[in-house]
């Protein structure tokens, strides 16, 4: 209850201090800088305990916290975490982490970014432990809206596409799928008898027909953010747009709220209406794997490439969950963990060069490993977990997604149409293919061949503290790579305890 | 069913004040007025101390003027409502009047006459103080409308005010006469006995048509479509303290007497059940999706704030018609609490629209570029109203928007559902509005309408209105508790009446 206490308060009161801080000086932003880094080492430390303290073994929900919010409406501050939250929470803990001490680079307005970062930051660590769907909700659309600012303010140009532009275009994408999931929200809220409390929810047994019939509503709802095709245009955008921090945070950990809600009250709440439609997902998220990865093989723009590649890998998020197998979904869940690190490792070390050579477009760099040895190196190492290189843990995670959906068939609501594991498995081994191309190919252009003379001034990271983000989540990435039990016995045991997983029929009875 | 006289205080002390005021301001000459100023301030506060000691020892419902007045927890609450708002508005007029050379007694007193009418609103059990109390309130806004005389815009604004204005009070008193007609009285009390929803037979059909002609003249009071064309011009046209009072405690007013009337409809005991027999209760439901989408789709085009801030009061009449559709106590505890979070909202917009217009002398969107960098403290006071206008978490305006939303899926049916779609849609639209002012605010450099190195002077009255807005709106948006208390015994205590 502590850790659960510690790691979502530690941000909004930090936020509440900030706001009485001066910034006038440069002492005044250093402070600034340090109050927010401790106010995230405190949470990181809290997540860390999380984990290790979690027992597999123990009852679902641990680190209860429990209180009485508005008990005529029936809201609770329930908060607590299973094996799939606790996962959650060190990623982003992780990524906060790290982005704080990338925000360094910014040094217009300090005070207003560190406080968005940290409000933003709150609100993922609020969804993540939070079993009351009214603040679920409260704290997703918390999350969604300091991103305007973030990226309006200390954002750059994506391509042909204004700041102003992509921060619109994001901030209505994502209220909208929010906005529409909360109709189906208060739906259940009536079906499984006026209560909020996830936990009840997920044993009310609503209605098999109202369960079909709801479960689009709230999937599309938080779809939009994962980004599932064709919901995702906002996405690598989006992702261009941001200043550094803000795209660690993004790709990293808020596109990982998508798939987490449609877990927590798509599958928990409504089991029979996930069964019914997963088979669908399975169809799009070839899509995504596919188009997302030849998209990002067509782009120049440095980020746009990792954009797409996120939506591309979000793809096999949404393939393991499809199969509604303890295995996919442990794998789904290890992914989303994997990726979280990786991608906002990337958009650490783009954001390294792009302070100082104020393009990304990978035709105007080149040869840059002679300059930043240690930043191209980590860049390599990166695009290697990215592209499944075996011992780090995007390996691990897309085995047991693709493990997971060999063994399932996608029946398709609707028709009699079902859907064999093997083609969906095609696609994505396809997939890693196409995502080795367009990395390497971005590794080659960018840091390898002739070395561009423009770029002879360029400084790498060589003091300890602008290193130490970039290492810690490596370090992060191969550990849980080479032992991925560590994660996975703690993912696993909230997975299998989900409603449509526990309920499908054992993998033997299936073959 | 006596005099009971004691239990108007509230009334009396404001009635007191303005003849005091009124007195005071034919006996001094100089422009300044302070003894009215003054008079004013007590006035509202002792007004609204009084209601809410009266809130503290009262309990249950009791009457006065044999039985023309009505005191229970709704009428508290919309009073102590009432007297905030008209606290926070008397802060923004002492500021907007440093501007005006002239007139500083009568804009006070009139601002005195508007609060008191919504103080009887608040309290008024039978048609015929029901109309003479909002009238009291129209009449007071008419002038408060036309106040800067020499301006085009606020003539035009208050013309039009009036002659629609004239057009809604015609339909309301006909509705009352269609009422009275058939029920024999003036009184809420014995359109409840009548039971309107059982006597849906050959006699009820014309107390159901007064019904429907008295809800057509408090439409225009709250501006729902299709009663809403003087909205944006009159907002646009009366000075920003007006507005701001137009837009909180008009608007208000409004609803308390639809619900009254509507809750009147209901017959005793208000059985949720008869509701769905109501033949115009669809119509509500149809007046709330057009509203909510005719204000959010118009201020998207708007380049003038206050125009906007216009269109956007429709919008959110379109909720809270919602929360009244829903016809239930959570229906009407969410359009109790929509207001409360709306109280804080609106009105710290309208403050830091207030000092910008006072320095800039412009209310275009424009001319708010680069306000986060020349004044922080305006910029979030604005931000966060805006958003919370627009129900972002954690801020008020979000848990009203739940509520409604809540309240009306409650309701169940189709019809509801496809309402708060509609609903939903109109939250995305208006986020997109807003976050367009929050992109000049932060986004923008200074256009130089504000000149450089000059800050806008905050007076300490200003400094409270803007603190207590921007703590007001965060603690309604996060320690909800006691206020949904207080809105839900407002809302029992309406149906609860027999």
């Amino acid at each position: 209850m502590l850790w659960t206490l510690l790691v979502l308060l530690t941000p909004a009161v930090a936020c509440v201090r900030l706001f009485f801080l001066p910034e006038k000086t440069d002492a005044d932003k250093g402070r600034i800088r340090r109050t927010s880094i401790a106010a995230t080492t405190v949470s990181l430390f809290a997540a860390l305990m999380m984990w290790m303290g979690y027992d597999t073994g123990g009852p679902r929900w641990q680190f209860l916290m429990e209180m009485e919010w508005v008990p005529s409406v029936g809201i609770g501050f329930n908060f607590g975490a299973d094996g799939i939250s606790v996962a959650m929470v060190v990623l982003t803990a992780f990524v906060i982490w790290a982005g704080c001490f990338i925000s360094s680079s910014i040094t217009d307005r300090v005070k207003e970014h560190y406080i968005l970062l940290l409000a933003l930051v709150t609100g993922v660590f609020g969804v993540f432990l939070s079993l009351d769907l009214f603040f679920f909700y409260f704290f997703y659309e918390m999350a969604v809206i300091p991103m305007y600012l973030l990226i309006g303010v200390w954002g750059s140009r994506a391509a042909q596409y204004s700041k102003e532009y992509a921060t619109m275009k994001l901030t209505l994408y994502l209220t909208t799928g929010a906005v529409v999931a909360l109709v189906g929200i208060l739906a259940l809220y009536y079906e499984g008898g006026q209560t909020f409390d996830i936990r009840k929810l997920a044993l009310a047994d609503i209605d098999g027909g109202t369960q079909k019939a709801w479960f689009p509503v709230i999937f599309l709802g938080f779809a939009a953010i994962v980004p599932m095709w064709p919901l995702h245009s906002w996405s690598p955008i989006g992702h261009a747009a941001a200043p550094s921090a803000v795209s660690m945070l993004h790709a990293g950990v808020l596109m990982k709220l998508g798939a987490y809600a449609i877990l927590r009250v798509g599958f928990d709440i409504l089991p029979e209406g996930a069964a019914h439609w997963m088979g669908w997902v399975a169809v799009l998220c070839c899509m995504n794997i596919v188009y997302g990865g030849l998209v990002a093989m067509a782009q120049r723009d440095m980020k746009f490439i990792i954009g797409f590649s996120s939506s591309s890998h979000m793809g096999y998020v949404l393939l393991g969950l499809a199969t509604l197998g303890v295995v996919g979904v442990s794998g789904a869940v290890f992914l989303m963990f994997a990726h979280g690190i990786m991608t906002a490792l990337a958009f650490a070390l783009i954001g390294w060069f792009y302070d100082q050579t104020h393009t990304r477009v990978v035709d105007d760099l080149g040869g840059m490993i002679k300059q930043l040895p240690f930043v191209g190196t980590c860049f390599v190492i990166m695009a290697m977990a990215s592209a499944g290189l075996p011992g780090f843990a995007n390996f691990a995670s897309e085995l047991l997604v693709i493990l997971g959906a060999w063994d399932s068939e996608f029946a398709l609501a609707g028709t009699s149409w079902a859907i064999p594991g093997w083609i969906p498995v095609t696609a994505a081994i396809w997939g890693i293919v196409i995502s080795a191309t367009y990395l390497l190919r971005a590794v080659r252009d960018a840091f390898f061949g002739p070395p561009n003379p423009r770029w002879a001034e360029l400084k790498d990271a060589s003091t300890r503290r602008t290193r130490l983000p970039f290492v810690t989540l490596i370090v992060v990435l191969t550990f849980t790579g080479c032992f991925p039990s560590t994660i996975v016995d703690t993912i696993k045991s909230g997975v299998s305890k989900l409603r449509p997983v526990a309920e499908a029929p054992a993998e033997e009875a299936r073959r | 069913m006596d005099w009971n006289v004691g239990l108007a205080l509230p009334e009396w002390i404001l009635s007191a004040a303005v003849l005091w005021a009124v007195w005071l301001d034919a006996r001094t000459t100089h422009d300044r007025k302070g003894g009215v100023a003054r008079t004013a301030w007590w006035g509202v506060l002792l007004a609204t101390a009084a209601a809410a000691l009266q809130g503290v020892i009262y309990e249950g419902r009791l009457t006065a003027f044999l039985g023309h007045y009505g005191f229970d927890a709704f009428s508290v609450t919309f009073k102590l409502l009432f007297g905030v708002t008209a606290l926070f508005i008397l802060a923004m007029a002492d500021s907007w009047l440093r501007r005006v050379d002239r007139g500083h007694g009568e804009f006070r007193i009139l601002l005195l006459l508007a609060t008191l009418g919504m103080f009887f609103v608040a309290s008024v059990e039978d048609f015929a103080a029901l109309f003479v109390a909002l009238e009291l309130i129209t009449v007071s806004f008419y002038c408060l409308t036309a106040f800067k005389r020499n301006d085009v815009r606020s003539f035009e604004a208050a013309v039009k005010y009036v002659v629609l204005g004239g057009l809604a009070s015609a339909f309301l008193l006909l509705g009352i006469a269609f009422i009275y007609g058939q029920t024999g009285s003036l009184m809420l009390a014995d359109l409840r006995t009548a039971g309107v929803a059982d006597a849906l037979g050959h006699e009820g059909v014309l107390v159901q048509f007064g019904v429907l002609l008295t809800l057509v003249g408090l439409g225009f009071k709250i501006a729902a479509v299709p009663f809403q064309l003087w909205t944006p011009d009159v907002y646009e046209g009366a000075a920003s303290p007006v507005t701001a009072f137009l837009s909180m405690g008009s608007k208000a007013a409004g609803f308390v007497l639809l619900l009254k009337v509507v809750r009147a409809c209901l017959g005793p005991g208000a059985d949720a059940g008869l509701a769905t027999a109501l033949p115009w209760l669809a119509l509500i439901a149809l007046v709330a999706g057009v509203t909510i989408l005719y204000g959010n789709l118009g201020a998207m085009w708007q380049g003038n704030m206050k125009r906007l801030l216009g269109y956007s009061s429709i919008g959110h009449a379109g909720y809270v018609l919602m929360g009244v559709y829903a016809f239930d106590a959570a229906g009407f505890a969410a359009v109790v609490y929509y207001l409360m979070a709306y109280l804080f909202t609106v009105l710290g917009v309208f403050a830091v629209v207030v000092l910008v217009n006072g320095a800039t002398k412009s209310h275009s969107i424009e001319d708010y570029s680069g306000l986060g960098r020349r004044q922080p403290f305006l910029a979030l006071v604005l931000t966060v109203g805006l958003l919370s206008l627009a129900g972002v978490p954690p801020l008020g305006g979000f848990f009203g928007k739940f509520l409604v939303f809540k309240a009306v899926l409650g309701r169940g049916g189709a019809l509801a559902v496809a309402l708060a779609f509609v609903g939903a849609a109109g939250v995305v639209i208006s986020l997109y509005y807003y976050l367009c002012v929050v992109k000049r605010l932060y986004m923008h450099e200074p256009n130089g309408s504000l000149p450089e190195g000059i800050s806008i002077p905050l007076s300490r009255p200003m400094k409270a209105v803007l603190w207590a807005c921007l703590v007001g709106v965060f603690v309604l948006g996060i320690y909800m508790k006691p206020f949904m208390s207080l809105a839900e015994s407002a809302a029992s205590s309406l149906i609860a009446l027999r």
